[in-house]
C-alpha cells in the first residue's frame, strides 16, 4: 500500500482549518495529513489541538515555500512514498484528491499539479495583474522548458518521493514556476490535471500588493538560476 | 572605453555571478539576491552610460553628474541599512522566541539544567512562544 502524506500548511486560517482537515478525512480516509501551522497567530493551533489532528508547528513564521519544506521533511522522515500539498483556506475541493491521485498513479507523474487552468486555457475569472502574472509564467514556462503549463501557483499538487530531495535542497519560494522549470529541465515529469477552486470565504490571502512587485522578481531570478544550472550541468556531463 | 569602466564591469559581473552561485545554494536569500542584482545592474549602466547620468543631473538639478551619482548612492545605501537593521531585528525576534521555546519545554520536562540562568543579553524583546503540540 502506497504510504500518502496530505500537507495542509496553515497561517492565520481559524475560521476554516477545522472544515477542511474533516473534509479530507472523509475524503481521502487511507491518506495521513500533517497539518504545518506557519507561526499563526489567531488560534488556529487552539482548534487543530482540538481536531486531534497531527501537526507540525513553526514557531514563528517562515512562509508558506518552508512550510511546504518543512512537510516535506516529514515525509522523508517517516518514509512517505507521495506527498499532496492541499490549501488551508477552504478553496480546493476535497474530493479532488482521489482522481488526482489515480492519474499521478496512472501516469507516472514525478510532480502532477491540480490546475484550474487546463480545460479552460484562460485566465478570465482572475483579477487583472494576477492574470497578466499567470499569462506570463505560463508562456515562460512553456518558453523555457517547452511544456506549457497552465496552472503554475497551483497550491493542490502531488510530489513523488524521488523529487523530495530536490525540493529541501534548494532555494524556492512558493513551489510555483521556478519548481516547475527546474524539474521539467532536469528530466522529471509534469504534468496537469483539472480540479475545481472556489472563492476564499474566510481571511486574507498571503499575496499583497507588495508581493506583486517581489514575486515576479524572486521567481524569474530563480528561474533564471535553473536554465543555468542545468545548461551548465549538460555541458558538463557532454564534455 | 577606459581602463576603469573595464574594470568596474569585470568586477560587476564577478559579483553577480557570486550572488547567483550564493543564491543557488541557498546562502542568500533570493530576495536579497534581487536587490543586489538590480544594485549592481544599475550601477553598471550608470558606469557604461554616461547619458543616463546626465539626464537625471539636469531632472534633479545636481551641479554635475559625480555629485547625482554620489547622492543616489548614499541614498541607496541609506535605506538598504535601515532594510538590512529591520531583517537582522526579525532574526533576532526569531532566536529569541526560539530560545525561550526551548527554555520552557526543559523546565516543562523538570530537566536539571533548567534553573542554570541563560548567558547573554536578555534584553531583546519577543511574543510568547506557541504551546501548540509539534508532530513526532
Amino acid at each position: 500500500m502506497t504510504r500518502v502524506l496530505v500537507a495542509i500548511p496553515t497561517y492565520n486560517e481559524r475560521a476554516t482549518i477545522a472544515d477542511v482537515v474533516r473534509a479530507v478525512r472523509k475524503s481521502a480516509p487511507n491518506f495521513d495529513i500533517l497539518v504545518v501551522d506557519d507561526g499563526s497567530g489567531d488560534g488556529t493551533g487552539g482548534v487543530l489541538q482540538e481536531l486531534n489532528a497531527l501537526v507540525a508547528t513553526h514557531l514563528c513564521n517562515l512562509g508558506y515555500g518552508r512550510a511546504l519544506q518543512t512537510a516535506i521533511k516529514y515525509a522523508v522522515a517517516r518514509n512517505y512514498e507521495l506527498l499532496i500539498t492541499f490549501d488551508a483556506d477552504g478553496q480546493h475541493n476535497p474530493e479532488d484528491i482521489e482522481p488526482l491521485y489515480r492519474r499521478f498513479v496512472e501516469a507516472d507523474y514525478d510532480l502532477l499539479i491540480g490546475s484550474r487552468f487546463v480545460e479552460s486555457r484562460n485566465y478570465r475569472a482572475m483579477p487583472f495583474a494576477r492574470r497578466l502574472g499567470m499569462y506570463v509564467f505560463s508562456m515562460l514556462v512553456r518558453l523555457l522548458a517547452s511544456q506549457r503549463i497552465y496552472d503554475t501557483t497551483s497550491g493542490l499538487k502531488v510530489i513523488h518521493r524521488r523529487v523530495f530531495g530536490m525540493l529541501t535542497g534548494r532555494p524556492l519560494v512558493d513551489f510555483h514556476a521556478e519548481v516547475i522549470v527546474y524539474l521539467i529541465l532536469r528530466r522529471y515529469r509534469v504534468g496537469e490535471f483539472p480540479i475545481t477552486v472556489g472563492a476564499r470565504q474566510h481571511g486574507a490571502s498571503m499575496y499583497t500588493w507588495l508581493s506583486s512587485i517581489k514575486y515576479p522578481l524572486k521567481i524569474s531570478l530563480l528561474i533564471l538560476l535553473s536554465v543555468i544550472e542545468t545548461k551548465l550541468i549538460r555541458r558538463h556531463s557532454h564534455d | 572605453m577606459t581602463n576603469l569602466r573595464i574594470l568596474l564591469t569585470a568586477a560587476g559581473i564577478v559579483i553577480m555571478a557570486w550572488v547567483l552561485n550564493l543564491v543557488r545554494r541557498d546562502r542568500l536569500y533570493v530576495g536579497y539576491g534581487v536587490l543586489l542584482l538590480g544594485s549592481i545592474v544599475g550601477t553598471l549602466v550608470a558606469v557604461l552610460v554616461p547619458q543616463v547620468l546626465t539626464v537625471l543631473t539636469r531632472i534633479l538639478g545636481s551641479p554635475s553628474s559625480f555629485a547625482t551619482f554620489t547622492v543616489l548612492a548614499l541614498l541607496f545605501v541609506l535605506v538598504m541599512l535601515v532594510y538590512i537593521l529591520s531583517q537582522l531585528t526579525r532574526i533576532i525576534n526569531r532566536v529569541t522566541v526560539l530560545v525561550q521555546a526551548l527554555a520552557i519545554q526543559q523546565a516543562r520536562r523538570g530537566h536539571p539544567s533548567a534553573s542554570v540562568p541563560l548567558q547573554g543579553d536578555s534584553s531583546a524583546s519577543a511574543p510568547s512562544p506557541d504551546t501548540s503540540r509539534a508532530a513526532e
